[in-house]
C-alpha cells in the first residue's frame, strides 16, 4: 500500500526549501539514509532551478507528488509544458556536455521517468529504500 | 623557541578594533617578530620583486595555519570550518599580494586583519548570523560531525532519526538544521566574497596548485566538459568521483577527507558554477 502526499508552490526559489523539507519528513520515517536523501533533494532542487523547465499553460504552480511505501520514495514534479522535457534535456546535454541534466538526474536517483499526464508532462525520481545493515 | 603562524598572532599596530577583536573574542598569545619572519621577508622579497610565484605558494602554504586557527575561532557560527579556511585564504592572498615590503611590518601584522576581515565579509553577505537562528547553527554543526562519526562506525550513511538520537533533538529539528546548510549557498570562493569580480586579482585557489596537486584529473571527459572550467581543481575532482565513478556522498568525503556534508555543499556549489557559466557563455 502506498500513501500520497501533495504539494503545490510557486516556481520561485524561496519555496523550494519547503519542497525539500517535506521530502524529509516524508522520508525520515522511512528510516532513507542522510546520503540518500540528500541526493534526492539536489535532484529535486536542479530540476527546479532549470530555467529551460518551463510549466505547462495552465499550470501556475508548482506541484510535487510524493508517493511513499516501505520501498520507496517517488516525488513526480509537474507539470511542465509539453515537449519542454525532452528540449531541456538536449539543451542541458549540448551546454554540460556529459554533466547534462538527464545524467545528472540518473547518477542521483534510482529512477527517473518522464509522463504525460493532464495535458502536461511530469518527471518522477525514485530512491529506493535499502535495508539497513 | 621559533614559533610558527599557527600558533602566533601579532596585534601590535593593528586598528584598535581588530586589536580588541583578536585579543578579546580570539584570546590568542602575542609575539614579537622572531628569526621566522627573515624567512617570510626573503619570500615576500623573491615574490615582489621577482615575480618568484613558488615563493608565493610557499607563504601561502606557511601560513594556511594562521588561517586555520582564525577560521576556526569563527566557526561556531554556524559556518563549515572548511568554507571558513578557504574564505580566509582569500584573505591570506590579498594580504600577500598586496604587502608592501618596503613598509618594515611583518606579513603576520597585515594579514591578521585582512583574514579576519574577510571571513566577517563573508558573513555579512551571507547573512548567516542574522536569519538562522543559533540553535539551528549549532544543531547544523554538530550534525556535520555526527554524520561522519556515524557513518564510520555504522559503516553506513545514517538515517535522521539515528541522527536525532546521537544529537538529542527531533526529527524535525534535524530536518530543519540540514536545510540550514542546504539553502545557504556558498559564495563562489574563485570570485571573491562578494560573489563577483574582484578588481582583477587572481584566482586564490589557482594558487593552492601544489596543495592540491591530489586532485589533479587528466583528460576526463567531466573535465573537458563545458562549465568546468569555473571551477577549482578539487570541485572539478569531487563532481568526477560523484558523476563519473558514482562514488556516493560519504565515500566521496572519506576519499578528500573532508565532511560528508561538506561535500553536498561542494557538489550543490559546483553545479550552481557550471550553471553560472554556461548561462554566462550564452
Amino acid at each position: 500500500m502506498s500513501d500520497s502526499v501533495l504539494l503545490s508552490f510557486p516556481r520561485d526559489s524561496r519555496y523550494y526549501a519547503v519542497a525539500r523539507l517535506v521530502v524529509g519528513g516524508i522520508a525520515a520515517p522511512l528510516q532513507m539514509s542522510y546520503d540518500a536523501l540528500d541526493d534526492l533533494q539536489l535532484a529535486i532542487s536542479s530540476l527546479l532551478d532549470h530555467e529551460d523547465l518551463a510549466l505547462g499553460v495552465a499550470d501556475e504552480e508548482v506541484q510535487l507528488r510524493l508517493t511513499v511505501d516501505d520501498r520507496q520514495l517517488s516525488a513526480a514534479i509537474g507539470s511542465f509544458a509539453s515537449g519542454s522535457l525532452d528540449r531541456a534535456f538536449e539543451r542541458s546535454a549540448q551546454q554540460g556536455g556529459e554533466m547534462g541534466l538527464r545524467r545528472l538526474l540518473d547518477t542521483i536517483v534510482d529512477e527517473v521517468a518522464v509522463d504525460t499526464a493532464d495535458g502536461g508532462e511530469w518527471v518522477t525520481l525514485t530512491k529506493h529504500v535499502k535495508a539497513l545493515a | 623557541m621559533n614559533r610558527r603562524p599557527e600558533d602566533i598572532i601579532v596585534t601590535a599596530g593593528l586598528d584598535p578594533a581588530i586589536q580588541q577583536d583578536i585579543e578579546e573574542n580570539l584570546n590568542e598569545p602575542i609575539r614579537r617578530p622572531t628569526a621566522d619572519d627573515k624567512v617570510d621577508h626573503q619570500l615576500l622579497y623573491r615574490y615582489h620583486r621577482d615575480g618568484d610565484l613558488k615563493a608565493r605558494e610557499q607563504l601561502i602554504e606557511l601560513y594556511l595555519p594562521l588561517v586555520r586557527s582564525l577560521a576556526r575561532r569563527y566557526s561556531y557560527r554556524g559556518e563549515q570550518l572548511e568554507d571558513l579556511v578557504q574564505v580566509g585564504c582569500i584573505g591570506l592572498i590579498k594580504a600577500i599580494d598586496r604587502f608592501d615590503i618596503e613598509r618594515g611590518v611583518e606579513l603576520t601584522t597585515y594579514a591578521t586583519p585582512n583574514i579576519i576581515g574577510e571571513i566577517k565579509r563573508h558573513f555579512r553577505d551571507k547573512g548567516w548570523a542574522v536569519r538562522v537562528p543559533r540553535g539551528l547553527q549549532e544543531l547544523n554543526v554538530r550534525l556535520s560531525k555526527l554524520i561522519e562519526e556515524l557513518t564510520v562506525r555504522l559503516e553506513r550513511s545514517p538515517t535522521i532519526a539515528e541522527l536525532a538520537k546521537a544529537s538529542g533533538a527531533t526529527e524535525e529539528e534535524v530536518l530543519e538544521a540540514l536545510e540550514t546548510g542546504q539553502a545557504y549557498s556558498s559564495v563562489s570562493l574563485s570570485s571573491g566574497p562578494g560573489g563577483g569580480d574582484d578588481d582583477g586579482d587572481l584566482d586564490p585557489l589557482e594558487s593552492l596548485g601544489s596543495i592540491e596537486e591530489n586532485y589533479a584529473i587528466t583528460e576526463d571527459r567531466a573535465v573537458l566538459a563545458p562549465g568546468f572550467a569555473a571551477l577549482d581543481d578539487r570541485e572539478r575532482f569531487i563532481l568526477h568521483l560523484r558523476f563519473f565513478e558514482g562514488l556516493t556522498q560519504s565515500q566521496i568525503a572519506s576519499r578528500v577527507g573532508i565532511s560528508q556534508m561538506h561535500v553536498s555543499r561542494l557538489i550543490r556549489r559546483s553545479l550552481q558554477k557550471i550553471k553560472e557559466a554556461i548561462g554566462s557563455a550564452e
